[in-house]
């Protein structure tokens, strides 16, 4: 057994309850990852003809989180 | 940063003054010395310290300008000798808080502080908080300043900060963003975070099922309460089963949770407002001229505009040499004005709201921990356009009380006065009985006269309104 030691509170239920967390959002991230592959492969086929609004609209969600993540 | 010209030995000698809102950590905290900021990191830190500068994941944090640069002082300017380092961090401009940041504002920070984790994590560290007062906002962007909120990550430990990071940002986001925006006041309320159960209580119903809300706030506040009468040691569980993988998972959920929550300005009582002013084209550019010309004739490096909206006058301030902070009640304008300066990738504007009538009080420990907006307006000149007749009618402030105000904040105001027949105050009064009798260019004049000297006024062609510039009788 190992104890938690931290400056803030961490919460026990917090740390608790984060394992389970984790898992149950584990499926809708692996979710939203295919679906960025897939739209990725689609919009990169129709790259030339500049792709679909739904797609467009579906990778920008998926890459803006990065884009707006790097701070630069 | 510039290099220092005062001898150490001297600045050594000088007081220190201690940050008042830095006393949690023990692994260091920040004060000032003879005006400079410096960090002292305890001896106790050490591995931690040597190991965010040695696996470089301090080079690449401060090169993504996700984490504050600093440089190494002299130990002889620590506050409280023996410290094991004496950092310098680059100075913040303007220190602000998150009850004074507008949705994407806090939401910036928020996928910030969530990327800093994630790159921690990648570097074999992690965040030991995730506090919303660790980030402050530089060149437009948000910037973490705690250079210490990084260790060793111990491998199946779950993340200490999570909790603190659903308080002060998720909550807080999933209320502004579902509930109202407004609920982003809360935070003034909450220093240590929006409480889960509150929020859980608070949020829409169907929230329980989302993706995101459902496990972060709702099951997160339910094993809180389960637990809340722990005593210590009840992990052992949960310590084998947070792999490095789940504790990846945790945080891109986060962030995915974070990213998909949006809130659009519009419906407040300002969100039309640029599109809906009394200015034809010909009053506004002979308002933007009398403005930059009072600016220039100023010569200054600083202004805080009051009532900015979305920041059109910061802009022109700006444009004028300026670092501008634009104040505005209305959190669909800041939302706009911030939207507007990050995509434009400006440096020196600073959206923040704050209401003139009750600007944040000081918070916290002793009331100094967080300070007051007022306390922390340093500037050359204030900009009031298009505000005196909301405070003097639409708040019933007295005009000297207005005048004495701004006085206290900057030698030099640009203000703005609008006469009754415009349209705009005619909207105020037309439900009001007029208890303004004062309220004249003649009453404004003699209310400004005790604390300033009239610089220039400028009648604003194409309109009853005059740009007055004041500077403070000394």
């Amino acid at each position: 057994m190992e104890l938690i030691f931290a400056y803030i509170d961490p919460g026990s239920g917090s740390l608790i309850i984060q394992a389970v967390i984790a898992g149950l959002v584990a499926i809708p991230v692996l979710f939203r990852h295919q679906l960025a592959r897939i739209v990725r492969t689609l919009r990169g086929r129709e790259e030339p003809t500049s792709g679909s609004a739904h797609s467009a609209a579906a990778v920008d969600t998926a890459n803006g989180q990065d884009d707006a993540n790097t701070g630069a | 940063m510039t290099p220092t010209l005062v001898p150490e030995t001297a600045r050594a000698a000088a007081p220190v003054e201690r940050i008042a809102g830095s006393y949690r950590d023990p692994a260091g905290f920040v004060y000032r010395r003879d005006g400079t900021v410096f960090r002292q990191i305890d001896e106790t830190f050490a591995p931690e310290w040597d190991h965010f500068l040695d696996s470089g994941l301090y080079g690449r944090l401060a090169e993504s300008s996700i984490v504050i640069r600093h440089e190494d002082a002299d130990l002889s300017l620590a506050a409280e000798p023996p410290a094991y380092r004496v950092i310098q961090p680059e100075p913040i401009d303007v220190i602000s808080f998150p009850y004074e940041w507008s949705f994407s504002q806090l939401q910036d920070a928020a996928l910030l502080t969530l990327r800093a984790q994630a790159l921690a994590l990648e570097a074999g560290m992690t965040l030991r908080d995730a506090s919303a007062y660790n980030v402050q906002f530089q060149r437009g962007r948000p910037l973490l300043i705690d250079s210490l909120s990084f260790e060793r990550a111990q491998p199946g430990r779950p993340w200490v900060a999570y909790r603190q990071f659903c308080e002060h940002f998720l909550a807080p986001l999933a209320l502004m963003a579902r509930v109202d925006i407004r609920l982003g006041g809360l935070l003034r309320d909450h220093l240590e975070g929006i409480p889960l159960d509150l929020a859980a209580r608070l949020l829409p119903g169907r929230t329980r099922f989302s993706f995101g809300l459902g496990p972060h706030i709702h099951l997160h506040a339910r094993a809180q309460r389960q637990h809340a009468d722990d005593n210590a040691g009840p992990q052992e569980d949960t310590t084998a089963s947070m792999s490095p993988k789940r504790l990846a998972t945790l945080i891109e959920s986060l962030r995915d949770t974070v990213s998909g929550l949006s809130w659009e300005p519009a419906g407040t009582a300002w969100a039309d407002y640029a599109d809906n002013t009394s200015y034809d084209d010909e009053a506004t550019a002979a308002k933007v001229a009398a403005v930059r010309g009072a600016l220039t004739a100023i010569g200054g490096t600083r202004a805080w505009d009051l009532g900015a909206n979305t920041g059109r006058y910061s802009r022109v301030a700006a444009d004028a040499g300026y670092r501008v902070v634009a104040l505005d009640i209305d959190p669909a304008a800041v939302e706009r004005g911030y939207r507007a300066i990050r995509a434009d990738g400006r440096e020196d504007i600073l959206p923040l709201l704050a209401d003139i009538t009750d600007p944040s009080p000081p918070l916290g420990w002793g009331s100094a921990e967080r300070a007051g907006l007022l306390e922390r307006i340093e500037t050359d000149v204030i900009l009031a356009l298009a505000l005196v007749h909301h405070l003097a009618i639409g708040s019933n402030v007295p005009l000297p009380m207005i005048a004495s105000l701004f006085a206290r904040l900057a030698r030099d105001a640009i203000v703005e006065f609008v006469p009754k027949e415009d349209a705009m105050v005619q909207r105020l009064l037309a439900f009001r009985e007029d208890v303004f009798a004062d309220y004249t260019i003649e009453g404004f004049r003699d209310a400004f006269a005790p604390y300033f000297e009239l610089v220039t006024e400028t009648p604003i062609v194409g309109s009853a309104r005059t740009v007055f510039h004041f500077r403070r009788r000394t």
